[in-house]
């Protein structure tokens, strides 16, 4: 009898081919987004001037410095505080809210698609063009939401025109934009949930409340914790529709980190210190996405 | 250039190369190989494609010279315009084409010329705002056209607002002018009989017209994107007072007693309902609505404020309202600048259309057409803005504000400050701090930027 031995160590080129046909991909990975990502690091430790490279100056960590000084306006900590409140509230209400009407319309009657397709069109619009719109349905004087204001007997809102309402309409715009993708997040994790467990715990006398909870959310924690990176990733890069409504302000209440990386690149052309501002966005977002990972490891039983 | 065609003809190569080993293979071996190098194919497909750019040489065998431009002329009548003065430009230079490189609006112009510019592509010549040339001419990639101004036949004519809008801090002139405007009141005649000729008087007549849904003036202050009307009318307003917001050497005194007055005057016409602050053209929306008195803007916006307004009343228009040192006007628009990188033939060229398009009977046919001022007065005595100013004669009192017409010459802080200054005129219009405040506050993180 021959034994036959089979190594299970892999050989790192044991199928060029298989290089071969993942090389596309590698090469898009590599020149879009890695290659510019090493690129933005490099540019952080200098005074950049794109327009001639010849005049750009090392300056090691200065960009640095200066951004946690907080000496510029807006400072990095103040974007940094309206960064944290809009993601928190966009990742907390969005995540709630999609789980909410998933809920609602996991059955698949026609009034539930409907409901589904309703709310799922909003995520596929243009963030530019939606965001136009709101602009006007927000207008202070001749805007829709204040019309039907006054047909209530409310005061009017200059929702975008107010430091203290500019980040709240901003965030239910968002919030109108972004559900939608969470809701199909969870209506895919619902179809997956056992029913049997379901269905035993409600003999056993849970109600429908019980059964959600101690039931069907434990079921749904890796589409939870999936939905909560998602959010927070596109939360922490939200940027077209503080650029369209509000362009940061009034003054810089809506200024949020992300904002200020195209500002200080394209309108205050200090490239240096917004590929600072870049990194630090990318170190925070890598952070959160981790931390997230790590919790949802250490619930998992 | 040459990089990519060498890549081009290696994978030209490569495919040959394996199609000849291939054919004593077996058909199995054959189909991975040719499924292997079409592989290879896509990757360098890809990696090429980046190349793929049509050769930028402007010059041709014949000797023929083609002017890139890149502007933002995209909207109304400025396209056609545009396109109509080139048309006629070609027609009397034979050996000269120019390519018009439209984008849709300033923003996105300058991005481009900076992105162009990043690559090796600039155009011979683009439109350029004073701000923007201070970046650019640092950069070392415009050229100065002092020699070329000290030839021409029709600079001598300009007015001198527009000579002093084509030079930088240096005292040299780095562009040429094209777009010109200044600010003006529209107003309803409805509403309004006669323009108010003071500050003082226009607070009057704002305040007694902003009853019944009507709210005299609405404007945009912009913000840190950028400066807009809204706070470029407070620098208006406190020039016209005798005050400034940048001293001789470009120092921003945004705490200039007389610049804190003029925003306490917008703020005040704001809290007794007179005046409101908004986005996106809200004083031309206000006027068409018959829901807003005024609209301070500038003359580029009269074809726009008369597709607002659709007939519904009549629009009248005048100069702006005095202050108690008399008129001040901010001169707004763009010029051209001349990219380095063009050779001399194509700099050569693109210096004719320059010179054509500044003709007196070139911008006496652009101003009648889009609304822009001419930017010599012999411009006047051309048929085609005789009548059109004999159908607007307010045009008249506006031109005769372009040899007073100033803007701030500017620094390598002047846009940043300005941003600042704007995002505070709009924190102070939105309530959240004094105009005194604001300013403050302004002042402090402008001249953290002074060098």
């Amino acid at each position: 009898m021959t034994v036959v031995t089979v190594s299970r160590r892999r050989r790192p080129f044991a199928s060029r081919w298989a290089y071969a046909f993942i090389a596309p991909a590698v090469v898009v990975f590599a020149v879009f987004t890695i290659v510019p990502t090493l690129a933005t690091l490099g540019i952080s430790l200098f005074e950049w001037n794109w327009l001639n490279i010849g005049q750009s100056t090392l300056i090691g960590l200065d960009n640095y410095t200066a951004m946690v000084s907080g000496a510029m306006l807006p400072s990095f900590w103040s974007t940094l505080a309206v960064t944290a409140s809009f993601v928190v509230s966009m990742v907390v209400i969005v995540t709630a809210l999609g789980l909410a009407i998933a809920v609602l319309l996991r059955r698949p009657t026609r009034l539930s698609m409907f409901g589904r397709s309703a709310i799922f069109l909003a995520f596929v619009t243009p963030q530019v063009a939606t965001s136009i719109s709101w602009i006007w349905m927000y207008n202070d004087r001749f805007g829709v939401i204040n019309a039907v204001l006054e047909r209530l007997a409310l005061p009017r809102v200059n929702w975008l025109g107010d430091p203290d309402t500019a980040l709240l309409a901003i965030l239910i715009y968002s919030l109108w934009h972004a559900t939608g993708f969470s809701m199909m997040i969870f209506i895919g994790g619902l179809a997956s949930v056992s029913q049997e467990l379901g269905e035993a715990a409600r003999i056993d006398g849970c109600s429908h409340w019980q059964e959600f909870w101690y039931i069907t959310l434990p079921e749904l924690r890796p589409f939870v914790v999936f939905a909560v990176i998602i959010a927070t990733i596109n939360a922490l890069q939200a940027f077209t529709q503080f650029f369209v409504m509000t362009g940061g302000g009034p003054g810089y209440s809506t200024a949020t980190l992300g904002f200020q990386v195209y500002q200080q690149a394209f309108v205050s052309r200090n490239a240096g210190y917004a590929a600072a501002l870049a990194v630090v966005l990318f170190a925070i977002t890598a952070v959160m996405a981790y931390a997230q990972q790590r919790v949802n490891r250490r619930l998992d039983p | 250039m040459s990089r990519c065609t060498s890549h081009s003809t290696t994978s030209h190569n490569v495919t040959t190369n394996s199609s000849t080993t291939n054919s004593s293979t077996s058909a199995f071996g054959s189909r991975r190989r040719t499924l292997g190098v079409a592989g290879a194919g896509v990757v360098l497909a890809i990696a090429l494609s980046g190349c793929s750019t049509p050769d930028a040489d402007a010059g041709s065998a014949s000797g023929d010279v083609t002017v890139t431009f890149m502007e933002a002329m995209s909207s109304g009548a400025l396209k056609p315009s545009l396109e109509a003065a080139t048309a006629r430009f070609e027609a009397d230079n034979p050996g000269i084409t120019v390519e018009l490189i439209e984008q849709p609006d300033y923003g996105t112009l300058f991005t481009k010329i900076e992105s162009s510019v990043a690559a090796g592509a600039a155009p011979t010549i683009a439109q350029v705002n004073a701000a923007w040339a201070v970046t650019l001419a640092d950069s070392d990639v415009i050229l100065p056209l002092d020699d070329r101004v000290a030839g021409s036949a029709t600079y001598d004519s300009f007015y001198d607002g527009i000579k002093n809008d084509m030079t930088l801090v240096d005292g040299q002139n780095w562009m040429w002018p094209f777009n010109k405007s200044l600010y003006v009141q529209y107003f309803n005649s409805n509403l309004v009989a006669d323009a108010p000729s003071t500050w003082t008087e226009f607070a009057t007549t704002a305040r007694d017209v902003s009853t019944d849904g009507v709210v005299a003036v609405s404007t945009d202050p912009g913000g840190a994107s950028g400066i807009g009307q809204g706070s470029e009318l407070v620098g208006m307003i406190a020039e016209s007072n005798g005050g400034s917001m940048f001293d001789d050497e470009g120092v921003p005194t945004f705490t200039d007693p007389e610049v804190i007055s003029a925003l306490e005057y917008l703020v005040g016409l704001q809290a007794d309902g007179a005046l409101a602050a908004g986005t996106n053209y809200p004083g031309q929306q206000a006027l068409g609505a018959e829901k807003g008195a005024f609209d301070l803007s500038t003359v580029a916006s009269y074809q726009y404020n008369l597709a607002a307004v659709d007939g519904k009343f009549e629009m009248g228009v005048a100069t702006l309202p005095e202050g108690t040192e008399g008129a001040s006007n901010a001169l707004s628009g763009t010029n051209i600048a001349m990219f380095a990188d063009a050779t001399d033939a194509e700099q050569d060229a693109a210096w004719q259309y320059m010179e054509f398009l500044a003709s007196s009977a070139e911008t006496a046919e652009w101003a009648a057409a889009t609304g822009y001022l001419p930017v010599t007065p012999d411009a006047i005595d051309e048929p085609v803005y005789a009548d059109y100013i004999a159908s607007n004669p307010w045009v008249s009192d506006v031109i005769a504000q372009l040899d007073i017409a100033v803007r701030p010459t500017p620094r390598p802080w002047t846009t940043d400050s300005l941003s600042i200054f704007a995002a505070m005129v709009s924190e102070a219009l939105a309530g959240a701090s004094t105009p005194a405040d604001a300013l403050e506050r302004a002042q402090d993180a402008a001249l953290a930027l002074v060098k």
